[in-house]
């Protein structure tokens, strides 16, 4: 009976281990784009004629 | 060019198919220990076949799909299917990990040992070796394009692997079970074990393409805001 839960032990920790990084990294990763695209409209809300003839 | 990618659109369907997978997952594990008969042999260690073999499907699912994906990219030539390959490939990788620790497990209570040099179990480690060394060097090239090309020409060749793990307890001779007859519960219990993590990995392999290709959005952002500042 140890081998048995100790298998599903090792597999659940693996797997949840995984979903949590990919989540964390997806929800990190999802903020970051939102917040580049906000600074890339604001950056092109203010170009000045000069840069846009540039 | 990567289509853009809209975050709050998807995060309410990711978490819905999330939560579905989750539920099929936790239905197959109750399956595993209360719904399949214990086995007369080796009683309820015997269960850990249910995930094994589940594992082991998943495994060699994922590297075809990896080789599958990275034939198309090496004659579409679109990140996108790099993407996919990368992520397949990934969870196949943790799923022939997954194989061979619970491998272990079961060869330990049923042939007395660990690890023994039989056909099926050394050419799953020779797979397993492949494709971490695939991952190696996929890590040391920083050009995606030339990233996706080098690893999709390795995945395409490392795939060559895996009939030989398939076929390996018919075509040589070793101690690894070809396929034991099983009551009728127990092949139920397989089965829906088998589609739920099936579905898990599918979900997992979406979820690391969809980061890949947030990864990917993000680094187009910032090149484009340096460009944009750089010329002002």
């Amino acid at each position: 009976m140890g081998t048995l839960f100790a298998t599903y032990a090792v597999a659940w920790a693996a797997v949840t281990t995984y979903v949590s990084l990919l989540v964390a990294a997806n929800v990190r990763l999802a903020r970051r784009v939102k917040s580049l695209e906000a600074r890339l409209v604001e950056q092109q809300v203010n170009e000045t004629p000069r840069t846009r003839v540039a | 060019m990567a289509k853009h990618v809209s975050p709050n659109r998807t995060r309410t369907a990711t978490l819905a198919v999330g939560a579905l997978v989750a539920c099929l997952v936790v239905a197959s594990t109750w399956m595993i220990f209360f719904v399949a008969p214990t086995e007369a042999t080796m009683g309820d260690v015997q269960r850990i076949v249910y995930l094994h073999v589940s594992v082991a499907w998943c495994g060699l699912a994922g590297f075809l799909a990896m080789g599958f994906c990275s034939s198309v990219y090496l004659i579409r030539r679109r990140l996108e299917w790099d993407f996919w390959s990368r992520a397949a490939g990934e969870v196949g990788w943790l799923c022939a990990t997954l194989t061979l620790v619970s491998g272990s497990a079961w060869a330990h209570e049923a042939w007395g040992t660990w690890w023994t040099w039989e056909p099926r179990l050394t050419s799953s480690l020779v797979l397993w070796v492949i494709y971490a060394g695939i991952f190696l060097v996929r890590s040391s090239i920083e050009d995606p394009h030339r990233r996706a090309r080098i690893g999709g020409v390795l995945a395409v060749v490392g795939m060559s692997d895996v009939p030989l793990v398939l076929m390996a307890t018919r075509w040589f001779r070793g101690v690894h079970p070809v396929t034991p007859e099983m009551d009728p519960r127990m092949r139920l219990v397989l089965l829906v074990s088998v589609i739920s993590f099936t579905a898990l990995f599918t979900y997992l392999a979406a979820l690391r393409r969809r980061q890949l290709k947030l990864s990917e959005r993000a680094m187009q952002l910032e090149t484009t805001l340096w460009r944009i500042n750089a010329t002002s």
